[in-house]
């Protein structure tokens, strides 16, 4: 439904810009196709680099890869919507790859299946799933919660807020897997449903299976996506994240509405912990480190604004898939690590000032 | 004694959209002298200064200082040709000590590298010693009361060898003591052959301190006086003369029972003092006064977004807490507020958004979404009922003029179904023929039974739109008069009651 939905505007935009384009003189003409170069240098960029890569690596379009491409990104995708509800109220969350880090932690002790020998909690019988969903998703929640209370009620900045308490996160995931003797060491030996509940697969594409996961993705989205744009919670967070004072006049209650986004976000860590927990195998202390970077470039290379109040989940989805294409890509035309990180990081830049373009006033 | 001309503005034109801000305007200010700047809330006061200093780009005219022709870029470059101004809100490091204040950005060097502690020290201790002010230069600035950041201020100017010094409401925070101390220091700065332009809304004090007297309206020059040869009534008659036209609708409304009543309302953190008073249902209440009498304040603690200290609130008969603005809209209250950019409009969000924002409970299906056909309904309805011109209901509302998005926020409130409309500003920065549809609209308001009460610094919108208009001065209400039998000198000389 959201692909039709960009496809009928993309067609009703190109119609409508055309009618447009031939109105205009010839040094309006420049700009429109400098413009439009600039705005979409993003796509532009990343078809030139599909296409590069496979011309230099056949491989890179292959079924097995295209799938590879969206399960990776699919795994991404709910810490990606959790965080985008904090930027829209131009804050951030460093917190949410320890949350990640600790509710992967959690679900694994407890979904460890009962014959495994170092068992965390040896008594302890193979929860339902269902139950453990729902703990990492209070747990996540709660964290979230504490991290939108303090900025809410102090008027902390989030960076601060959140910067406190993934350390705090970190503490406690330390002292969690170390537990029952466990000292520290790696959880593995999931329970075999645990593992094909979230990585086994009922569909297939031409022969490659699609794990699970990727469908438990598409439902985070579409939640997200309700509660975005259908719901008082999603209008209400924009406003704030457009205005506050404004906002606050208009009878928005600011401080139920942010503490809401970042209990949101936490319950999406959660999620996201959860499904890492099963695709990783072996969790430990350092599991979701450094998640929030790659979460939060992909919203801004969505389009999620730091300026506020603006974003929409397609864009983020959009940025999920366009970051993880172009972290592939660069495996297969094997450009090493290190290489790896300056390109990264150059478009995280390049993406930022592209989107910052739009809001600049020009004297 | 004939003393000879420091500063000369000639024909100051400047144009804003939509609005000419400043019409032929002259200025003379002669050496040693004291030259007091008066007019009305958006006489073309702080335009005017604004265009000496650079910070607006005047569109004709000449500046003469010393009879060289001078065209400032910035306030700096007018600060370092001796052109300085001694703001209304003070803009300084609050966090770093009086010389650094001072000295900040020319700072002297030793060796070209390290600041010179001791020099800057000892030539701010100079310059207070000169002024007779009292103050370590090593203090940090916001442990220092207004008055005394005021003498900082002020030391700058002199610190730069400023031959025009302009004080822009100078004793608006300053006790009386303070403000014999700041005359004083202005005395002084007259005897050393500065000229001085004195802008004040307080006559009294005009005619203490000043030696003469230039009178704006509207935008353009009225008339130079003598302080002398001038009294308060005179000034008054001066600052608003003018005719009354056309320009506002009908009077239609009638109003009925008495349904608002408002008793010793006083704000917390504001220096709103015992304000009562009662309005009719149907009834357009204007809130006359100078800017920071109070009457944005006695609307926000009415409206439940600033702190009481202590007041009641009763609305047909029944008392209301409005504690804040969420419970003031479920009690029938609606606020427009002065401030549309910052407090008003959702700038990135649309039409559509922007209107629904305040009533999106009217829109939720089986207490769980909202509803986009009702939306669009009602925004349709808003935009209609408005005449807002715009394309679309997803157009941005940052896209829209003044006018427009005013209209849109009005609309905004009309649909949460309010009893009690508090209008900060409603026609501020927005076009003549807009401002004709806005006071058509309140009046269609006040017809249906709604109560309106509205602040305005335009004396003439309050006298044509308002059935009663009450009077502030310094937080407290200074009388009422009715619409109808009173004169703008009358609604002055309330306003400056208390100050």
């Amino acid at each position: 439904m959201i692909c039709m939905g960009v496809k009928m505007n993309m067609v009703s935009n190109v119609k409508q810009g055309f009618v447009n384009y031939k109105e205009l003189d010839k040094k309006d003409k420049f700009n429109f196709w400098k413009e439009a170069l600039i705005n979409n240098a993003l796509y532009i960029l990343l078809i030139i680099a599909v296409i590069y890569t496979y011309t230099q690596n056949q491989r890179f379009l292959t079924v097995n890869s295209i799938v590879n491409i969206v399960s990776l990104s699919a795994a991404n995708i709910p810490i990606a919507c959790g965080i985008a509800g904090c930027i829209v109220l131009t804050g951030t969350d460093l917190s949410a790859g320890r949350i990640v880090g600790l509710t992967a932690c959690i679900s694994a002790s407890l979904l460890q299946s009962a014959t495994y020998a170092t068992k965390m909690f040896p008594n302890l019988p193979v929860l339902p799933i269902p139950l453990v969903i729902l703990i990492v998703i209070i747990v996540g929640g709660i964290i979230g919660w504490v991290n939108g209370f303090f900025v809410a009620k102090f008027q902390l900045h989030p960076f601060i807020v959140t910067l406190a308490t993934q350390l705090i996160v970190y503490g406690l995931l330390l002292m969690y897997i170390m537990i029952n003797g466990n000292n520290g060491q790696p959880l593995s030996g999931l329970d075999k449903s645990f593992k094909t509940f979230v990585t086994g697969s009922v569909v297939s594409l031409f022969g490659v299976p699609i794990p699970n996961y990727v469908w438990y993705a598409c439902i985070v989205v579409a939640i997200m996506w309700f509660i975005w744009n259908k719901t008082t919670f999603g209008k209400n967070m924009f406003a704030v994240g457009s205005n506050p004072e404004a906002a606050n006049v208009s009878g928005v209650n600011v401080m139920k509405t942010t503490i809401m986004v970042h209990t949101l976000a936490g319950c999406m860590y959660g999620i996201t912990g959860f499904i890492e927990s099963a695709r990783i195998g072996s969790n430990q202390a350092n599991t979701g480190l450094n998640y929030e970077c790659d979460a939060i470039a992909a919203c801004v290379i969505g389009g999620v604004s730091f300026v506020g109040g603006t974003g929409k989940i397609r864009g983020v989805v959009l940025g999920v898939f366009l970051l993880r294409i172009i972290f592939v890509a660069l495996n297969f035309l094997s450009i090493n690590q290190n290489t790896q990180y300056i390109i990264k990081g150059l478009i995280i830049l390049i993406a930022c000032a592209i989107d910052m373009r739009k809001y600049l006033v020009r004297k | 004694m004939e003393k000879d001309v420091l500063l000369q503005m000639t024909d100051i034109c400047k144009t804003f959209p939509g609005v000419k801000a400043l019409d032929t305007v002259s200025l003379t200010v002669k050496r040693g002298t004291v030259h007091a700047l008066m007019g009305e809330n958006g006489a073309g006061k702080s335009t005017l200064m604004k265009c000496l200093f650079g910070i607006y780009g005047k569109d004709s005219g000449t500046i003469e200082l010393e009879g060289k022709e001078i065209n400032f870029k910035n306030s700096k470059e007018a600060l370092e040709n001796g052109v300085a101004m001694v703001h209304q809100e003070l803009n300084q490091a609050l966090k770093r000590n009086v010389m650094d204040n001072i000295w900040l950005g020319r700072y002297p060097k030793r060796a070209g590298l390290m600041v010179d502690e001791r020099k800057i020290y000892n030539d701010t201790k100079k310059i207070f010693e000169e002024l007779g002010i009292d103050v370590d230069p090593r203090k940090i600035m916001s442990t220092m009361p207004v008055s005394q950041r005021q003498m900082v201020e002020i030391a700058k100017a002199v610190s730069f060898n400023s031959k025009i010094i302009v004080f822009d409401e100078p004793t608006s925070s300053l006790t009386e003591e303070e403000v014999e101390h700041l005359f004083q220091i202005i005395n002084m700065l007259r005897d050393k052959g500065c000229g001085i332009i004195y802008i004040s809304h307080k006559m009294a004090e005009i005619l203490k301190i000043s030696d003469e007297v230039t009178i704006m309206r509207d935008g353009t020059y009225v008339a130079t006086k003598p302080a002398k040869d001038l009294t308060i009534d005179e000034i008054i008659k001066l600052m608003v003369g003018r005719e009354l036209n056309n320009q506002f609708p009908p009077k239609t409304n009638e109003p009925g029972e008495i349904a608002l009543e408002v008793n010793n309302l006083t704000g917390q953190y504001s220096l709103l003092n015992d304000v009562s008073f009662s309005v009719r249902k149907g009834e357009i209440i204007g809130l006359a006064g100078l800017d920071g009498s109070g009457r944005t304040e006695c609307l926000e603690n009415i409206f439940g977004i600033a702190t009481r200290k202590s007041g009641t609130i009763k609305l047909d008969g029944k008392e209301v807490l409005n504690r804040n603005s969420r419970e003031a809209i479920k009690n029938g209250f609606a606020m427009l507020t002065e401030e549309r950019r910052s407090t008003g409009i959702f700038g990135i969000l649309s039409i559509r958004e922007n209107t629904v924002i305040s009533s999106l409970k009217k829109h939720k299906k089986h207490h769980l979404y909202l509803s986009e056909k009702s939306m669009m309904k009602d925004t349709k309805w808003s935009i209609d009922a408005m005449r807002t011109k715009t394309p679309r209901q997803e157009t941005k509302i940052k896209t829209l003029s003044g006018g427009n998005q005013q209209k849109v926020i009005l609309g905004r409130w009309l649909l949460t179904d309010p009893e009690v409309l508090l209008l900060d500003e409603p026609t501020r920065g927005i076009d003549v023929g807009a401002k004709y549809e806005i006071y058509q609209l309140i009046l269609d308001l006040a017809n249906r039974g709604k109560i309106v009460i509205m602040v305005s610094s335009e004396m003439p919108e309050l006298l044509g739109v308002c059935d009663r208009i009450l009077v502030m001065s310094g937080g407290r209400l200074a009388g009422e008069v009715d619409a109808t039998d009173t004169t703008q000198e009358e609604i002055m000389a309330l306003a400056a009651k208390y100050v």
